[in-house]
C-alpha cells in the first residue's frame, strides 16, 4: 500500500521526497506545490484523503519552519503527512482553505502564533491572541516585557 | 422566639413581652451573604470543581448559592474558575462591570490568584487576576476540591455579615466640603420646593434657628475642609506673601501695644 501511494505521488509530482518517522509516512514537497499537492491528495480516488486531521507548523532557527498537514481517508483507511520547508525571513505558502475549508482556523492559529503568511486565506486575522499584539510567541526567539524568566534554581 | 433570641446577636428581650431589637443592616448582611447567586462562567479546570461543587454530592445550595444565574445582571458574585488569559481579561473586567452593586469576587485556583504554574515563560496568562477585577476571596489549589471552594464560599459569607456594605463601598473618594454643600443644597432646596421662598415661616422657630445654627458649623465645617485640601488655589505665592505680612504686622504690633501700656 505504502509503494502504491509513493507511487502515486511521484507520478504527479516528481521532486516529491518520501521518508517516515513515528507518526507514519510523510511526504515533503516544494511550498509552490503544496496548494496543488494537497488538493491531488483530496480528489485522487486511490488516495482520497477527505479529512484534515492535523495541521500545524513547527520552528527550526535558522534557516526554516516546517508546515504540515496530516491527512486520513475514511474511504481507503490510509493516512498520509504532507510537510513543505519554508524560509524562515520570508514565510509564506499557499493556503489549503479551499481544499479543506477546516483548515481555516488552522491557518489562522499558524499566522497568529508563528508569523506565517497564507497566500489566498479568506480571513487571515489573529485567532488566540489580541489584535493589538506584537509579534509571534511561538517562534523560538521572542522575547516580550511580559515574560517572567525562570529562575535557575527551578529550571535544573 | 427562643431560636431567634439565640441566633441573633442584637436580639434582646423588653420587660413587657418578647420583641426583637436588631439592627437592619445586620440583617441585610444576613441575607445577602446566604443568598449569593454565582455567574455562570468557568474559564478553564476549574470550571469543572464549580460545577462538581453544584452538584449534588457537595450540594452549593445548601448555602444558597445554587443559582448559577446565566446573566450578569442577575448575578452577584463572580467565581473566577480558570486561567485567565489577556484576552479573556478584557472580556471578565467587562462582564464584571456589568454586574449590579453589591458584588463580590471569588479567585478559585493558582492561575487565577498569581498565576500559578503559567508564572514562568509564559506571554499569555495574567499573573493574578486581582489585577483586572477586585478579589473579596482566594481559593487556593491547582485546581481546588469542591470543598475548598465550599469553604472559600463559608469564607466569603463571613466577611459579608462582617463587614456589611457601607465597609465595602466607602465613600473615600468624596470631597467633605463638596459633601456637606451637597447636603445644604439638598435640603434647602427641598424645603424650597415644598413651601416656596418664605420657608422659614412655615417650619418651627426653633427648627430654624437649629438649621441656621447647623449651616453656621458646616460653613466652618466647609472653610476647615479646603484649608486642610492640598491642592488649593488659596497656596499661591501672593497669598503667602500676605499672609507673611499679616503675621509680621502682627508680632511688631504687639511690643508697641506694650511699650503704650508701659
Amino acid at each position: 500500500m505504502t509503494e502504491e501511494l509513493k507511487k502515486t505521488i511521484t507520478d504527479k509530482f516528481e521532486k516529491a521526497e518520501f521518508y517516515e518517522n513515528a507518526i507514519g509516512l510523510v511526504c515533503v514537497v516544494a511550498p509552490e506545490k503544496f496548494r496543488e499537492a494537497a488538493l491531488f491528495c483530496r480528489n485522487e480516488p486511490s488516495l482520497a484523503f477527505d479529512f484534515l486531521n492535523n495541521y500545524t507548523a513547527a520552528d527550526f532557527p535558522p534557516e526554516r519552519f516546517e508546515v504540515f498537514a496530516q491527512m486520513y481517508s475514511y474511504e481507503n483507511r490510509i493516512k498520509l503527512t504532507l510537510k513543505t520547508m519554508l524560509d524562515r525571513s520570508e514565510p509564506r505558502v499557499p493556503s489549503l482553505v479551499e481544499v479543506w475549508s477546516a483548515a481555516n482556523w488552522y491557518e489562522r492559529e499558524m499566522y497568529d502564533l508563528f508569523g506565517i503568511i497564507f497566500a489566498g486565506h479568506p480571513d487571515l486575522r489573529r485567532l488566540f491572541l489580541p489584535e493589538y499584539w506584537i509579534g509571534h510567541p511561538l517562534r523560538k526567539d521572542y522575547s516580550d516585557d511580559r515574560l517572567v524568566p525562570k529562575p535557575e534554581v527551578l529550571s535544573e | 422566639m427562643g431560636i431567634a433570641e439565640n441566633s441573633l446577636p442584637h436580639a434582646g428581650k423588653l420587660p413587657a413581652g418578647n420583641f426583637i431589637v436588631g439592627s437592619v443592616g445586620w440583617l441585610f448582611n444576613w441575607a445577602q451573604s446566604n443568598s449569593l447567586w454565582p455567574l455562570t462562567s468557568g474559564l478553564a479546570c476549574c470550571a469543572l470543581e464549580m460545577m462538581a461543587a453544584g452538584g449534588a454530592r457537595f450540594d452549593l445550595s445548601r448555602f444558597g448559592a445554587e443559582v448559577f444565574r446565566p446573566s450578569v445582571r442577575q448575578a452577584d458574585l463572580l467565581i473566577v474558575a480558570g486561567t485567565l488569559t489577556e484576552k479573556m481579561a478584557h472580556k471578565l473586567k467587562h462582564l464584571y462591570d456589568q454586574m449590579p452593586d453589591p458584588k463580590w469576587v471569588i479567585s478559585m485556583g493558582s492561575c487565577t490568584n498569581a498565576g500559578g504554574p503559567y508564572y514562568h515563560d509564559c506571554y499569555s496568562v495574567i499573573r493574578g487576576c486581582d489585577t483586572v477585577v477586585p478579589v473579596d476571596i482566594y481559593v487556593g489549589g491547582c485546581p481546588p476540591r469542591p470543598d475548598a471552594l465550599l469553604n472559600g464560599l463559608i469564607k466569603l459569607q463571613e466577611k459579608i455579615k462582617r463587614e456589611g456594605l457601607a465597609d465595602k463601598y466607602p465613600a473615600k473618594d468624596l470631597d467633605p466640603s463638596q459633601f456637606v454643600e451637597k447636603l445644604n443644597e439638598m435640603s434647602t432646596h427641598r424645603m424650597q420646593s415644598i413651601h416656596g421662598d418664605d420657608w422659614k415661616k412655615y417650619a418651627h422657630t426653633e427648627l430654624v434657628s437649629a438649621w441656621e445654627k447647623h449651616r453656621q458649623t458646616t460653613n466652618t465645617l466647609i472653610k476647615e475642609a479646603r484649608a486642610l485640601a492640598p491642592n488649593e488655589p488659596e497656596a499661591s505665592e501672593d497669598r503667602i506673601q500676605e499672609q507673611d505680612r499679616d503675621r509680621t504686622g502682627t508680632e511688631t504690633d504687639e511690643p508697641r501695644q506694650q511699650t503704650d501700656e508701659e
